[in-house]
């Protein structure tokens, strides 16, 4: 269990105002996360918003027991959470500017554009693929983490990467 | 080192730089405060919330159902006795 378990077990007891720690120590590198697989700031802080929601009702229901890693548990919801966003995504019309307001200053505008390149390249991947992808050669996750997070076998892992990793290569060299 | 371990070096080359160059982002200010105000919506806390002055006043409801049976038995009685028939006072005729 991480540093979390004891603000977990009080959320769980009803003391809603614990779960601002988990939120305040869990935030950014989950919303981090998000706009790696999503390409933007604000659609991540989004479904980072709804996924804690999510694990605050399972908290709250009981649904999570507790004896689990907190920040492994909400990683699996985020991911979850922006691979639907991702097929809801495909399944509408791109919006012609997906600039984000915040990026105000220079450092900020840096990291919006390497999050738009990025997005860039891995556009013409399926959200698991994408998913994978980002948390194994972005976020430096290893193989039996990302098993865990995306719940499926490692074997399903190195699938998803073979794959993806070979399509970008195509995709390279058609251009 | 082959043409296929080139492209994989490259590749993971190009994804820890967009690793590094992402590194610094994070949730924007007021994110967390936006969280628990969404929080404070979830009908799931205020359900809780009404359960347990609920469970208080169930005693107070017990007694106050149980009270209405017994006043709606006795209207019912008085009911009874102010529409009988004296069947005594019939005459029974042919």
């Amino acid at each position: 269990m991480d540093n979390l378990g004891e603000a977990v077990q009080r959320v769980r007891s009803g003391d809603t105002a614990a779960f601002q720690r988990i939120v305040a120590a869990t935030s950014s590198k989950l919303v981090r996360l998000g706009a790696r697989m999503l390409g933007n700031v604000s659609d991540a802080e989004d479904v980072v918003q709804e996924a804690y929601v999510k694990a605050y009702r399972a908290l709250i229901s009981g649904e999570f027991d507790g004896r689990a890693n907190v920040t492994t548990w909400l990683y699996r919801i985020v991911t979850n959470q922006a691979i639907d966003a991702m097929r809801g995504r495909a399944r509408r019309p791109k919006p012609t500017d997906t600039a984000d307001e915040s990026a105000t200053d220079l450092a900020s505008a840096e990291q919006h554009l390497a999050l738009a390149e990025l997005s860039d390249w891995m556009s013409e991947l399926p959200p698991d693929q994408r998913a994978a992808l980002v948390l194994k050669a972005v976020e430096g996750l290893t193989s039996p983490e990302i098993a865990e997070i995306l719940q499926c076998s490692e074997g399903a892992v190195e699938q998803r990467l073979v794959r993806a990793r070979t399509a970008l290569r195509r995709r390279s060299e058609t251009q | 080192m082959s043409p296929e371990q080139d492209d994989a070096n490259d590749m993971q080359a190009r994804f820890s730089a967009f690793s590094a160059r992402t590194a610094g982002i994070s949730a924007r200010p007021g994110f967390s405060d936006r969280v628990m105000a969404r929080l404070q919506r979830e009908p799931a806390s205020g359900l809780l919330e009404l359960r347990l002055p609920a469970w208080r006043l169930l005693p107070v409801g017990v007694l106050a159902a149980a009270l209405a049976l017994v006043w709606a038995a006795s209207a019912s009685s008085d009911v009874n006795e102010a529409l009988a028939v004296g069947y005594d006072d019939v005459e029974l005729q042919w």
